[in-house]
């Protein structure tokens, strides 16, 4: 154990891997503060760099950059009322109105500290969590890996933003995405057209690169993100960044114990990530309240909760992703696409094979989340000269970065191809309130569904009770089942009650 | 950009029934008692429900939302939308035969041009330190073939 930690932070604290950590947050920190650039986006755009990086310095950068991405969104929410990233949007008009009362150094101050208190939480949960879990793990058939993935997809489809049936046709078509190509067990190509690059199916990266980035550019173009050219109001002042945020959050500490423990939570379960988490932690935070009145005029209460939230869901979104394969968020379903291209398959066995890694990871976190303190601080002086870089200049530039990265996956133009499809078919899906995690999830989850559906089935000889015989398989099983009749039942009332209302 | 739901639905429904149809043409594998069509013709059903519901909700809705909803978009947004589409098309198009430098330069200067209203030669500046950054990274340190093309020599790094 305690050799392992040793190797785990050699590994961390060396020069290269700490210059990558500074590089890839200053990255981060950029793109999260311009807005309409997310941190998925910005970990998209790593992906082709890391390819080319030993594990431990890429995932450092990947952990790095979405920590200082998701604080950046605070930037131009609270200066400019438009949030930097989806995460930020929760609580965009308290701090803008905190900034119009001239008080911005106390939003921005108060949302830096607990970015980096809800970041510390989030990695300390996962450190302890995930080896615990992977103990847990290492008893699981394929019984018990087909619920859970299944359990993944219907927090996806479910937990996420907009009506159910959007989720669920976002999954559905997720899913369908993934079985292109040649069928892992009978080896029946399966809606190739005839293609012979679609026979290996279509690859995570550039579908996730189109899916993230390219619907990103298309959706500045068409300018239904607002902020197309979006101006300052007033530069924050320095002297309120620190005292002042201190002094609320001593006032608030328990808000800040909430919203990190929330947000690690919600981290955790598949599909929902930081902006879920923001937006739950804010409303449970106007629900404790005191004065609930207050919120949305301006107050600080609701910053500290889903300002450590959305922190602390990056830290608890890794559990589920390195412990079974299954994505805690979309910036982590990019990371399973990583960790395959590296060989190392995301599982209870990288903590046997390789603990020195897992651990490298939980201390890239804390590195991360201590390095926010300084360069996030180094942001809120300079975020007016940041807003000046422009836009049009900016986004033809992501374009030819996304195509690079797409063609580098597997050195063919094809996968081009794909990134364009997909990212027109991603953006359609956003404008019309269908979201796109569920859609990602489905892609990553789906042949892991199929070959533990099938090899199970193989080994239980066809008997689908086989399913609910293990203990393990049948608890997370039943929960399964569970949510989708609760979902059932809920959506016939809704349906009988609208009918009602149109004829009665 | 908003389509009612009744289109998109209906979309999606021909979209179930297709992979529905073509699953039924999947051979079953012998000895087993599920196949290669199982899940394609979940997948196919659950879009058809779904795609069912998204019609009947859209129809109702169809007087307050209109079929298409393109009212926010100005003409000149959506050619700037254009270009960035035809730029990745163009890429696709030409990056074989005009190689990544040229094929690339194109594809970043154009759309910028169009997104910034005119800066022709700054646009064409910044355009081309990105692609010989991005030629000089990912061809001669990360080793990714990028097509060469037949019009340019090899750069030298």
């Amino acid at each position: 154990m305690s050799d392992t930690l040793g190797a785990a932070f050699s590994l961390v604290f060396d020069p290269h891997v700490l210059l990558v950590m500074l590089a890839a947050g200053a990255f981060g920190l950029f793109v999260g503060a311009m807005p309409g650039l997310t941190a998925t986006l910005a970990t998209a755009l790593l992906v082709p760099v890391t390819f080319f990086m030993d594990p431990v310095p890429a995932l450092a950068a990947i952990v790095a950059t979405t920590a200082m991405a998701i604080f950046a969104g605070d930037l131009p929410g609270a200066l400019l009322r438009i949030p930097g990233t989806p995460a930020s949007a929760a609580y965009v008009d308290d701090a803008y109105r905190l900034t119009l009362q001239g008080r911005s150094g106390l939003a921005l101050g108060t949302g830096l500290i607990c970015s980096v208190i809800g970041g510390l939480v989030g990695a300390a949960i996962l450190a302890f969590a995930a080896p615990a879990l992977a103990e847990v793990a290492l008893a699981f058939s394929t019984f018990e890996y087909f619920w859970l993935a299944t359990f993944g997809l219907t927090c996806a489809a479910f937990v996420s933003t907009g009506r159910p049936v959007k989720g669920f046709v976002s999954l559905l078509f997720g899913l369908f995405i993934a079985t292109i190509g040649i069928d892992i067990m009978a080896g029946q190509p399966r809606f190739t057209l005839g293609s012979v690059e679609l026979m290996g199916g279509v690859s995570f990266i550039p579908a996730m690169i189109g899916m993230f980035a390219v619907s990103e550019v298309l959706r500045w173009a068409l300018g239904t993100t607002g902020g197309r050219d979006a101006a300052l109001v007033a530069q924050p002042q320095a002297r309120e960044l620190v005292r002042p945020s201190l002094r609320a959050i001593g006032r608030y500490r328990t808000g800040v114990a909430r919203g990190s423990l929330i947000g690690t939570a919600i981290g955790i379960l598949p599909g929902a990530g930081a902006d879920i988490a923001a937006w739950i932690s804010y409303a449970v935070s106007k629900k404790m309240s005191n004065t609930p009145e207050k919120f949305g005029t301006g107050h600080v209460e609701g910053l500290v909760d889903s300002g450590a939230a959305n922190n602390a869901s990056l830290g608890g979104a890794w559990v589920p992703a390195l412990v079974f394969g299954i994505p805690g968020d979309s910036i982590t379903a990019i990371v399973i696409g990583i960790l395959y291209m590296k060989g190392m398959n995301p599982g209870p066995m990288v903590m046997i094979n390789q603990p020195e890694l897992l651990y490298a990871v939980f201390i890239a976190f804390f590195v991360a989340n201590l390095l926010l303190l300084p360069l996030g601080w180094l942001a809120i002086r300079s975020f007016g000269q940041m807003l000046r870089v422009p836009r049009g200049a900016l986004m033809p530039v992501i374009l030819i970065l996304c195509m690079v990265g797409a063609f580098a996956i597997n050195n063919t133009l094809f996968g081009v191809i794909i990134m364009l499809v997909l990212g027109v078919i991603a953006f359609v899906m956003e404008e019309n309130g269908f979201p796109v995690a569920p859609a990602i999830l489905g892609l990553v989850l789906g042949s892991m569904i199929e070959r533990n559906f099938m090899q199970s089935m193989i080994k239980a000889d066809g008997n689908l009770l086989a399913f609910f015989e293990r203990p393990l398989a049948a608890a997370i099983g039943g929960v399964t089942v569970a949510i989708w009749l609760l979902v059932a039942v809920g959506a016939v009332r809704r349906w009988r009650r609208a009918a009602g209302g149109v004829t009665g | 950009m908003k389509i009612n739901d009744a289109l998109l639905g209906a979309l999606i429904l021909l979209g179930g029934l297709a992979i529905l149809l073509e699953a039924r043409t999947f051979p079953a594998t012998h000895g087993q008692a599920f196949g290669p069509d199982l899940f394609p013709t979940i997948i196919g059903v659950g879009l058809m429900l779904a795609g069912c519901g998204l019609v009947v909700s859209g129809w109702r809705t169809r007087h307050v939302t209109g079929w298409v909803d393109v009212s926010a978009i100005t003409p000149g947004r959506w050619l700037d939308a254009l270009a960035a589409l035809l730029a990745v098309v163009g890429f696709i198009a030409l990056a074989d035969w005009m190689g990544f430098v040229l094929a690339g330069l194109l594809a970043c200067w154009l759309p910028m041009v169009r997104f910034r209203r005119g800066h022709w030669f700054s646009s064409l500046a910044i355009a081309l330190v990105t692609v010989l950054a991005i030629d000089w990274a990912f061809r001669s340190v990360l080793l990714v073939p990028l097509p060469q093309g037949a019009l340019l020599p090899r750069l030298p790094w």
